[in-house]
């Protein structure tokens, strides 16, 4: 739109900015829609939706207010439609800017600013091909076959199974501790690609599979954004297809380690149930905090507990009031904020505490490492070198990662006082503000 | 029964709500912690404690542990 926006005036979505619906199993009292706005998804309420529904480029603001007075509970007047668009759609870049000369800017969230870490691995394609192959897995014979065999092994693991020989077995096995590892990461890409083939099963596409840093803990990844448009079974089903996957592979090792008598197998399978108890702690966005947040029908619970929390602490907000929740759902979300609250203060706590006694071990168990380097690199021994540079590697990857994470929290804190300034007093110009946690 | 018109304050009231990417994670720092304590392990079993597993008998140089610990072995 090259002109001002008026009653005559033909409103546009820009381009990459799409309506997607209802959100399907929802916790809000009244219902809520989705508009996918490039790689994102925004939340809206009907009217807002509706609106952005309408601004196709055929229809005028007028018509837009005709329609809506037909399709809604309320007289909407062409006045409501411009005061809409201005004060609400546009600065979320969901209608174009008529003023501005070029492509109207999509305004963007940032990712949540402690998880910016990340490397892209896979890309939808190559993402997609084995989870074609995968999804049979979720067909309902298979999946009941292959969860009684979970429970079967597990069963087994637990009852028949000797930890304390299996542990011993392995401590004097060369290489049998590295070998568990590589089966634990194996299985930690196998659990990626049990969400990304479950959203596929449910019609959806995982978008990115890579690596990176969440809080200070190195983590695996698989983009699953496509699935908030999903029915909430659906998004349910590939919240919990990593724990699916990870119950398959501890499955395999406990069948093979059954089998071969390699002890080994079952420490890994072992360690697959920890990781899977893990995973299911909902006060970090881990596959706890999805299948909560698809269970109560809260798409996001942390993006949904700001507005909440800053109306309740009586903070000054231009934000809108938040949609309210059912009578139910609201209990359970302030129990869970609750919770989360004071359980992420009082991890960041710890880790706080015992940070100076992680950065002298690492310290100097990297020291020692570096004195084992000159000493292999002097005799040439060119095999121990790469070995205790990988050392290196993985014994500095935690005390980096949590200094990364007390650097980002410092940045944030800082940007924080630094809003709270009088304004006179400041002296460059504030950065954008960014989502939390 | 003429429907009411929409007011201000209601348009202000409309919520919207930026969903963020949903990335779901599997902790990696298990496994990959567990590679360097693995390597570790092996290299203090192998080249300090010199232990062999001969016919599920554990067998330790019981001079490279002394040495290690900075026994004297003369005594």
């Amino acid at each position: 739109m090259g002109e001002a926006l008026t009653g005559t005036a033909v409103p546009l979505r820009p381009l990459g900015v799409e309506p997607e619906g209802r959100l399907r199993g929802s916790g809000f009292e009244e219902s809520q829609w989705l508009v996918r706005r490039d790689r994102q998804f925004v939340q809206l309420d009907e009217l807002l939706y509706r609106v952005v529904d309408l601004a196709d480029g055929t229809r005028s603001v007028d018509e837009i207010a005709r329609e809506l007075s037909a399709s809604t509970q309320w007289e909407v007047a062409p006045e409501d439609v411009l005061l809409i668009a201005r004060a609400r759609l546009i600065p979320l870049g969901l209608i174009a800017d008529p003023d501005s000369l070029g492509e109207a800017p999509i305004a963007r969230s940032s990712p949540p600013v402690l998880a910016n870490a990340r490397l892209r691995v896979l890309g939808p394609q190559a993402i997609d091909r084995p989870a074609r192959v995968l999804q049979h897995l979720y067909r309902k014979p298979v999946l009941v076959a292959a969860l009684a065999a979970g429970a079967i092994s597990q069963l087994w693991l637990f009852t028949r199974g000797d930890p304390n020989a299996a542990i011993q077995q392995v401590i004097v096995q060369p290489l049998s501790l590295p070998l568990i590892a590589a089966l634990l990461i194996l299985a930690g890409v196998f659990h990626e690609f049990g969400h990304a083939t479950a959203l596929r099963y449910g019609g959806g596409r995982a978008r990115a599979m890579g690596a990176g840093l969440y809080l200070f803990i190195p983590v695996f990844y698989t983009d699953l954004t496509d699935s908030y448009r999903l029915r909430r079974g659906a998004r349910i089903r590939a919240d919990l297809g990593g724990l699916y996957f990870h119950l398959i592979a501890a499955a395999a090792f406990i069948g093979g380690g059954a089998v071969t008598g390699n002890e080994f197998l079952l420490v890994a399978a072992f360690l697959i149930d920890l990781d899977i108890a893990r995973q299911l702690v909902p006060f970090i966005r881990l596959d706890g905090y999805w299948v909560l947040a698809d269970l109560t029908g809260i798409p996001d619970l942390f993006a949904h507990a700001r507005p909440r929390l800053m109306r309740y602490l009586g903070r000054a907000s231009s934000d809108p009031a938040p949609a309210p929740l059912r009578r139910g759902v609201g209990r359970i979300f302030a129990v869970y904020i609750a919770l989360a609250l004071p359980a992420i203060a009082g991890l960041i706590g710890y880790m706080a505490w015992h940070a100076p006694t992680l950065f002298s071990r690492t310290a100097q168990a990297v020291s020692a490492r570096v004195d084992l380097v000159d000493a292999t690199v002097a005799r040439g021994d060119w095999t121990s070198t790469a070995l205790a540079v990988l050392e290196i590697m993985l014994l500095a990857l935690p005390g980096a990662a949590l200094a990364f994470f007390f650097a980002v929290l410092a940045r944030g804190v800082s940007r924080v006082a630094w809003r709270r300034m009088p304004a006179a007093s400041r002296t460059t110009p504030p950065e954008p503000r960014r989502a939390d946690v | 029964m003429s429907k009411p018109h929409l007011t201000i304050a209601e348009i202000e009231a409309c919520s919207a709500v930026e969903l963020p990417e949903r990335n779901l994670y599997a902790v990696a720092v298990g496994a990959g912690g567990l590679v360097g304590v693995g390597i570790a392990v092996d290299h203090t079993l192998n080249d300090v404690l010199d232990v062999n597993v001969e016919n599920n008998n554990i067998c330790v140089n019981v001079a490279a542990v002394a040495a290690a610990a900075g026994c004297d072995q003369s005594q």
